[in-house]
C-alpha cells in the first residue's frame, strides 16, 4: 500500500494519465446525458452567441480601459485634486451598486438591446480601471516627484515619463479586475435583450435543461479563464522591467 | 559664483504668525567651491537650497548664479543648468541606469551618442562598471550604488552648479566615508561649485571649503571649516560644533603637513657615536633606523644610549610602534598613537618608505598656532 501511495507521489506521469481518465470518464458522462449532442445540435447558435459576447466584452472592454484611464488621469491632476475625492467617493458608491441594478437602471433609460448592455458592461469595468489609475498615479512618491521637478521636468514631463510608468503595473491590475467583472457580467446581458453566452443558462434555468445550462456556463467560465490568461500575457510583457514584480528576478 | 543676497523666506500659516524659514541671508561661494549648509533641523538650510532652484519659491532677496539674477530665467530652464542630488535619490525604477543618468541631457535635447558616452565616462569615476550596470534597473542596485548614480545624473548634463540635500545622510557610515572621499576626488577633477545640505558636523568638516551655520532662518556664520573650528562666533556655534571642536580640527590638517621631515634617519652599521650627534645637531630625542630599501626597522632614543660607548646602531633599536600614512590626517595620527601607546610614529607613504616622523608634541604646536582673534572670551 505504501509503495503504491510513493509511487502516485512521485509519478508526473501518473497524474497525467488520471488527468486523461477524468477527460475520457466526463466525456462518457456528457455523451450518456446528451450534452454532446445538445451541443452539436445548437453548435451554429453556440459560434453566434460566443461571437457576440466576446464582441461586447472586448469592445465595451477597451473603452472602459481608454476612458478609466483617461478620467483617472484627470482626477490625478493638481488642478483637479480638489473635486478627486467627491469623484472617488462617487466611482466607490457605484460599485456598490449590484450590476443587475446597474443593467436594469441603464435599460430604463436607453431601453434594451446591445447598446445598453454596451453601456451597462462599460459602467462595470470603468471603476476598478479609474480607482486603479487615480490611486496609482497618487501614490508614486513624492521624493521621486520631487527629483523629476528639480532635473528640471515640466508637469507634463513628469506626468509621463514619471507618474504614469511608475504606475502601469497597478493600473494595469485594474484592467483585469475590470475585464474580469465585465466577462462574468456578460451573461446577465441576455436579460436586457442583447445577444451572450446567458442565453443557454437562462433557457436552462426556465426549462430545468441541465445540458444547456451547462454548454452556458462552461463556455462563460473558458472565456474568463482565457480572457484573464491573455491579460495576464500582456500585463507581463507591455509593462517594462524595472516596474514589473512580475519580472523581479 | 552664487551669491545670495538678503535672500528672505516667509511661510504663511492660516491664522498664524508666519514661519520665517530664511531671514535676510546673504553669502557668497566662489567658482568650484563646496559650500556646506549646517545646521539642526528646521534651521532653513534645506529651505535656503530650493530657492536656488525655484522649488521653493523665495519671498524676497536676489540670487545670482555667475553673476546672472536667476529672476530672469523661468524655473525649468534653470533646474536644468543646476544639478540636483537629494537624500532619498530618486531615480526612476521604470528607466535604466543609462536613462536615469541621461535625464537632463535628453531633456536638453542633447547629441544621444554623446551623452551615453558621458554616462560611461561618469560611472567609471565613481567605480562603477558601465557594461554591467548601465542597463540595469535602479531596484538591482544596492542603496550606495544608486547613490552614486544619483550624484552622477546630476552631473550627466555638465552644470556648473550643484546643489545637493543631505545626499549621503541614508547611506550606512562606512559606504558613506567611501563616497564622500570618492565624490571629493571627482569635484578636484571637475571643480563644480557645490551648495551642500547636511546635519553632519564631521561630513562638513571634510568635504567643505566652507561652513554656512544656520539657526531659526539666520545664518549665523560662513568660514573655513578651521575658523569655524578655531573661532566659533558665538556660544551656538561653539556648542554646535561640540566641545571636541580642537580635535576636530585635527582632521582638517594632514599627516604630510606636521612630519618632521626625513630626520635622524640612522642605518644599523652607523655607530652610537654619529646617531648620538645627528639627534644633537637636529635636536631632536629619537632617532629611526632605516633599512636598505628606506624602510623604517627600529629607533632609538638619546636616553637609551647615554653612557654606551663604541657600538653599532643596530645593537641598540627597539622596534617601532607603528606607522601612519603621509595622507592620512592628523586625527587617524593620534587615534593611533593611543592605540600603540606612544608619544611620536614614523611616517611613510605608498610604498613603505620612511619620510619623517610626527609626535604629540608637535601636533598640540600645531594646534596652537592658528590665531585666536577673537580670543577666548566667546559671548
Amino acid at each position: 500500500m505504501n509503495y503504491i501511495i510513493e509511487l502516485i507521489k512521485r509519478s508526473r506521469s501518473l497524474s497525467f494519465y488520471i488527468l486523461l481518465a477524468l477527460i475520457f470518464l466526463s466525456g462518457v458522462f456528457s455523451e450518456s446525458t446528451g450534452l454532446i449532442k445538445e451541443f452539436l445540435d445548437t453548435f451554429d447558435d453556440w459560434i453566434y452567441l460566443l461571437r457576440q459576447n466576446m464582441l461586447i466584452v472586448f469592445t465595451s472592454g477597451i473603452t472602459a480601459t481608454f476612458l478609466g484611464i483617461g478620467s483617472g488621469i484627470l482626477m490625478s491632476r493638481p488642478w483637479f485634486r480638489r473635486y478627486s475625492n467627491i469623484f472617488a467617493q462617487g466611482f466607490n458608491v457605484l460599485s456598490a451598486v449590484p450590476t443587475l441594478a446597474v443593467l436594469a437602471l441603464i435599460m430604463t433609460v436607453t431601453g434594451i438591446g446591445f447598446k445598453s448592455a454596451f453601456i451597462g458592461l462599460l459602467t462595470v469595468t470603468i471603476l476598478p480601471v479609474v480607482r486603479n489609475t487615480y490611486q496609482g498615479i497618487s501614490e508614486v512618491p513624492e521624493h521621486m516627484i520631487e527629483a523629476a521637478r528639480g532635473q528640471g521636468m515640466t508637469d507634463q514631463q513628469i506626468l509621463w515619463k514619471v507618474q504614469i510608468p511608475n504606475a502601469l503595473y497597478v493600473i494595469s491590475a485594474g484592467v483585469r479586475t475590470g475585464f474580469a467583472l465585465n466577462v462574468g457580467t456578460s451573461p446577465l446581458i441576455t436579460l436586457i435583450a442583447a445577444d451572450s453566452l446567458g442565453e443557454y443558462i437562462f433557457t436552462g434555468i426556465q426549462l430545468n435543461e441541465f445540458n444547456s445550462l451547462l454548454i452556458g456556463s462552461l463556455s462563460v467560465a473558458a472565456l474568463a479563464i482565457i480572457t484573464d490568461f491573455i491579460l495576464t500575457k500582456l500585463q507581463f510583457w507591455l509593462i517594462p522591467k524595472g516596474v514589473n514584480p512580475l519580472r523581479f528576478t | 559664483m552664487i551669491r545670495l543676497e538678503n535672500l528672505t523666506k516667509h511661510f504663511e500659516v492660516p491664522g498664524k504668525e508666519p514661519i520665517i524659514a530664511a531671514n535676510n541671508v546673504s553669502m557668497e561661494v566662489g567658482k568650484g567651491e563646496i559650500c556646506i549648509f549646517l545646521g539642526p533641523s528646521g534651521c532653513g538650510k534645506t529651505t535656503a537650497l530650493k530657492m536656488i532652484n525655484k522649488l521653493i519659491p523665495k519671498t524676497s532677496g536676489k540670487i545670482y548664479i555667475d553673476g546672472k539674477d536667476t529672476d530672469d530665467l523661468d524655473a525649468i530652464t534653470l533646474r536644468r543648468e543646476i544639478g540636483y542630488v537629494i537624500q532619498q535619490i530618486g531615480l526612476f525604477p521604470n528607466m535604466t541606469i543609462e536613462s536615469n543618468i541621461c535625464v537632463v541631457p535628453d531633456l536638453l535635447r542633447m547629441d544621444k551618442k554623446k551623452s551615453r558616452e558621458k554616462a560611461s565616462e561618469l560611472m567609471d569615476m565613481v567605480n562603477l562598471d558601465p557594461s554591467i550596470f548601465l542597463k540595469r534597473y535602479p531596484r538591482e542596485l544596492s542603496g550606495g550604488q544608486q547613490q552614486r548614480i544619483g550624484v552622477i545624473r546630476a552631473l550627466a548634463a555638465d552644470p556648473p552648479v550643484l546643489l545637493m540635500d543631505e545626499p549621503f545622510g541614508a547611506i550606512d557610515p562606512i559606504n558613506r566615508a567611501v563616497i564622500q572621499d570618492e565624490f571629493l576626488k571627482m569635484n578636484a577633477e571637475l571643480g563644480k561649485t557645490v551648495l551642500f545640505v547636511s546635519h553632519d558636523i564631521n561630513e562638513a568638516i571634510k568635504m567643505g571649503d566652507k561652513i554656512a551655520i544656520f539657526r531659526d532662518g539666520i545664518l549665523e556664520q560662513c568660514d573655513t571649516p578651521d575658523e569655524i573650528l578655531s573661532n566659533p562666533k558665538n556660544s551656538f556655534i561653539k556648542d554646535f560644533v561640540g566641545t571636541d571642536r580642537a580635535l576636530k580640527r585635527l582632521t582638517l590638517i594632514k599627516v604630510s603637513e606636521a612630519v618632521l621631515p626625513f630626520l635622524a634617519a640612522v642605518k644599523a652599521e652607523d655607530s652610537l657615536e654619529k646617531a648620538e650627534n645627528k639627534m644633537r645637531d637636529r635636536n631632536v630625542h629619537l632617532a629611526v633606523m632605516v633599512g636598505p630599501q628606506g624602510r623604517a626597522r627600529g629607533y632609538l632614543t638619546r636616553e637609551k644610549i647615554k653612557g654606551e660607548e663604541g657600538g653599532m646602531v643596530g645593537e641598540y633599536i627597539s622596534p617601532i610602534p607603528g606607522t601612519i600614512h603621509e595622507n592620512d590626517n592628523l586625527h587617524d595620527a593620534v587615534s593611533q598613537m593611543y592605540v600603540h601607546a606612544c608619544d611620536w610614529l614614523p611616517v611613510v607613504d605608498d610604498n613603505g618608505t620612511y619620510k619623517g616622523f610626527i609626535t604629540q608634541h608637535i601636533i598640540a604646536s600645531m594646534l596652537g598656532e592658528t590665531p585666536r582673534k577673537r580670543g577666548d572670551k566667546i559671548t
